[in-house]
């Protein structure tokens, strides 16, 4: 499948006007087998989880924006170990396997490294997800371990494997990479 | 001993109240519960000097007992976490004031969430702390053995293995999950010892001495808890 050129993305803090596409997205249920993000939620419990998260200090949500449209979230969070989490989901089926992901995550942890300073970044992802996996080692994050029956979803306890980059690695992949990926 | 009951035993006030209340308890009591032998004083942590009876508890392993924390033994936490010769292991923790040690064992006898026990010798002499952080269905693990006397004999093993014989009975618990640190090779063979399984490394978890240090990860399943004990129910 073509790649989507790297101008056609950018991330963009998600704004209040963004949430009633999020929650079409999550509710679709196009991101429920590989997110936390099972039920359809509200769009006042949304607007709720937004306002919750935008109060939070160690909260970050962007919006992925492909050619002008809304097509997934990402975010940085308090972490499970250390440094920050990062999640992501894209909620609309056409803008997957175009690479959208990998410039995307790129793009928060440029934003995580540079503007907030952090030294570790790191992520829970699904091992039946091969698509993530793929999409977070391009992106330079390693594997850590495998904490078993993490977590209950779909009908079982299963395993989430656990990766993460560090400040260093990342500065050694993209030393020098363009700022335009994010911006305010 | 006196059930924990609401918070306000936890008051200076209660105190005096749970030391009365003791004092007054029904002396047949003591006739139904094995006396102490209490030895001379050896190492941090002997509170006691005289034949006292023992907190009652049903986790009791082969080397160890786990009681609960009561008001009586802030100045005990806070002096093991002040005295400590490995913080690093721990969490790093600057010295705490007697409030904080306070608000801290308030905190963790009345939270069901953190179940938190002293670990004692079988007669009764305090050596160390062990805790459960329960969320959801995962239960992270702590120990610390404060008394030095009694490392790499067993008796954290003991200790580890009657805690999570006891989770894994009464919670519902699917992992019971620890963080222990590489430069500490003791603990963590204690802990394959018992049944736990390393499952990976995180990179630069702490600050400590200069540098970032890694951390081991391992857990124990509810399918591979050990087989229970033969002990009775309580």
């Amino acid at each position: 499948m073509r790649k989507v050129p790297r101008k056609d993305v950018r991330i963009r803090p998600l704004r209040r006007a963004d949430i009633p596409i999020v929650r079409e997205g999550f509710a679709s249920g196009s991101a429920a087998e590989m997110t936390r993000w099972a039920f359809p939620r509200s769009l006042p419990s949304m607007y709720g989880w937004f306002d919750e998260a935008n109060e939070s200090k160690d909260s970050h949500l962007f919006a992925i924006v492909l050619r002008g449209r809304c097509v997934g979230v990402c975010a940085l969070r308090a972490p499970r170990f250390a440094g920050r989490e990062l999640t992501i989901a894209i909620f609309d089926q056409r803008a997957r396997g175009k690479g959208v992901g990998t410039i995307a995550v790129t793009g928060l942890c440029d934003f995580g490294f540079r503007t907030l300073g952090l030294r570790r970044i790191e992520l829970g992802v699904y091992p039946n997800n091969r698509r993530a996996i793929a999409c977070y080692a391009r992106c330079g994050f390693q594997y850590e371990a495998l904490l078993r029956r993490f977590l209950y979803h779909d009908g079982r306890w299963i395993d989430v494997m656990w990766m993460s980059l560090l400040r260093s690695e990342f500065k050694k992949a993209n030393g020098r990479l363009s700022p335009a990926t994010h911006s305010r | 001993m006196l059930p924990a009951e609401g918070n306000g035993w936890f008051e200076a006030a209660g105190d005096a109240c749970v030391k009365a209340a003791r004092a007054l308890e029904p002396a047949n009591a003591a006739t139904s519960m094995k006396r102490a032998r209490i030895p001379k004083r050896r190492g941090i942590g002997n509170r006691s000097t005289s034949g006292r009876r023992l907190p009652a508890t049903w986790l009791v392993g082969q080397k160890t007992r786990l009681r609960t924390i009561e008001a009586d033994d802030v100045p005990l936490l806070q002096r093991w976490l002040n005295e400590q010769s490995t913080p690093e292991w721990s969490g790093g923790l600057l010295p705490q004031s007697r409030g904080e040690a306070q608000a801290w064992a308030a905190r963790v006898s009345t939270d069901p969430k953190r179940p938190a026990f002293i670990i004692q010798t079988l007669r009764g002499l305090d050596m160390g702390l062990i805790m459960l952080q329960i969320s959801e269905a995962r239960a992270e693990l702590g120990i610390a053995l404060a008394d030095a006397h009694y490392w790499s004999r067993g008796h954290a093993q003991d200790a580890v293995e009657v805690l999570i014989d006891g989770a894994f009975r009464f919670l519902p618990l699917q992992r019971i999950e620890l963080l222990a640190f590489p430069g500490n090779e003791p603990a963590v063979r204690c802990f394959e010892n018992a049944g736990f399984v390393r499952e990976g490394l995180i990179r630069c978890y702490r600050y400590a001495r200069g540098a970032m240090h890694d951390v081991t990860v391992m857990s124990i399943l509810h399918d591979e808890r050990p087989q229970p004990r033969k002990r009775p129910v309580p």
